[in-house]
């Protein structure tokens, strides 16, 4: 019979997110590094989206973003307005608040198909 | 003794009487050639006209027969090729890599040995359909000479190439039906988990967070 790819699949994704979370995580770090806070606010909407939607809270790789997003704040105050280091504060503050439900990939997503599928 | 008269004529005089007389040679399939009061049939009698509607026919399955027969070789080949290839790709699977059941049907239909006959039956089906003879195996009910000739050739393949029939029984019929709809239904997976890849390689975190909640939604994972 053929394999039931359904674990195998859900393996993939989280691993790929775990991974991908990092990464983002990084590149959040070296945008606020360049006061570039409109990037970093960009990138830290996927980041949510990916650990809440995809990840578990216990998962080892969700508190390492969330420290790496701190380290990065902490260095951002008093290098940039108030307001923009609210806007950061509040987005990673919610890295670490909000519970981890499917629906936080909608709120990226929205009603956005990628171009491959034959739409915009 | 018989004697035949043969009177060449351009396709614009016969058009032109035709035309006048309404009457003409009426084509109802490629199988099936009437000739109707044609002018120069008058000259012959009734059962002239049926020997040589006969003949004519004869002689459209030996053209039939002669075009099957020039394909046949490179059906054949596509067919054994692509069994080769599916088989291959199914041995050579390294377990951790991804799922390629549903790369194509083919493989859908290999992946499982209860449909190893049926696996065959298609692959064959798609190397007909593909050639230029543009035929498939089911047109092949309603032409038995042919079908015996590609049967012939197919049983002369030997193991593991041979197919024990190319009719198919209706609940064989059925099966592959159900076979067919089952892929369909987990083949859109198949896309989504490939763009899944490809956006976290591309870095474009708006396609993969797309393609993730889709496969979410699809197998409906949980935390």
């Amino acid at each position: 019979m053929v394999k039931d790819p359904t674990s195998y699949i859900s393996k993939l994704l989280k691993n790929l997110a775990k991974v991908n979370v990092l990464k983002l995580a990084l590149y959040i770090e070296r945008d606020l590094k360049n006061l570039n806070v409109d990037a970093a606010l960009e990138k830290i909407s996927f980041v949510i989206a990916l650990v809440k939607g995809v990840l578990r809270q216990e998962d080892p790789h969700v508190p390492q973003v969330r420290m790496i997003l701190n380290e990065a704040l902490t260095e951002l105050k008093e290098k940039v307005p108030e307001d923009q280091y609210n806007k950061v504060k509040t987005e990673v503050y919610r890295l670490g608040t909000a519970m981890h439900v499917v629906s936080e990939l909608d709120k990226v997503v929205k009603d956005y198909k990628p171009k491959v599928l034959g739409s915009s | 003794m018989s004697a035949y008269c043969l009177v060449y004529l351009s396709d614009s005089n016969i058009q032109a009487e035709l035309q006048t007389r309404k009457e003409g040679v009426h084509i109802i399939d490629s199988n099936d050639i009437e000739i109707e009061r044609q002018h120069y049939a008058r000259f012959l009698t009734p059962k002239l006209i049926e020997e040589v509607a006969a003949d004519n026919i004869v002689f459209h399955e030996e053209i039939e027969e002669y075009k099957f027969n020039q394909y046949l070789k490179s059906i054949i080949e596509v067919y054994k090729t692509r069994y080769d290839q599916v088989s291959q790709a199914l041995q050579n699977k390294d377990p951790k890599s991804p799922p390629t059941e549903l790369n194509n049907f083919a493989l859908f239909l290999k992946s499982d040995t209860h449909f190893e006959g049926l696996f065959k039956w298609y692959i064959l089906d798609t190397a007909l359909r593909e050639s230029q003879l543009k035929m498939q195996l089911k047109d092949l009910k309603s032409s038995p000479r042919l079908l015996k000739i590609l049967e012939n050739r197919v049983s002369s393949l030997g193991k593991p190439y041979s197919i024990d029939h190319l009719v198919l029984k209706q609940e064989e019929e059925t099966k592959i039906e159900f076979k067919m709809a089952e892929y369909n239904a987990e083949y859109p997976v198949n896309i989504y988990t490939k763009l899944l890849m490809n956006a976290f390689i591309q870095e474009n975190w708006l396609d993969a967070c797309f393609a993730a909640k889709t496969i979410v939604d699809v197998y409906r994972f949980s935390h």
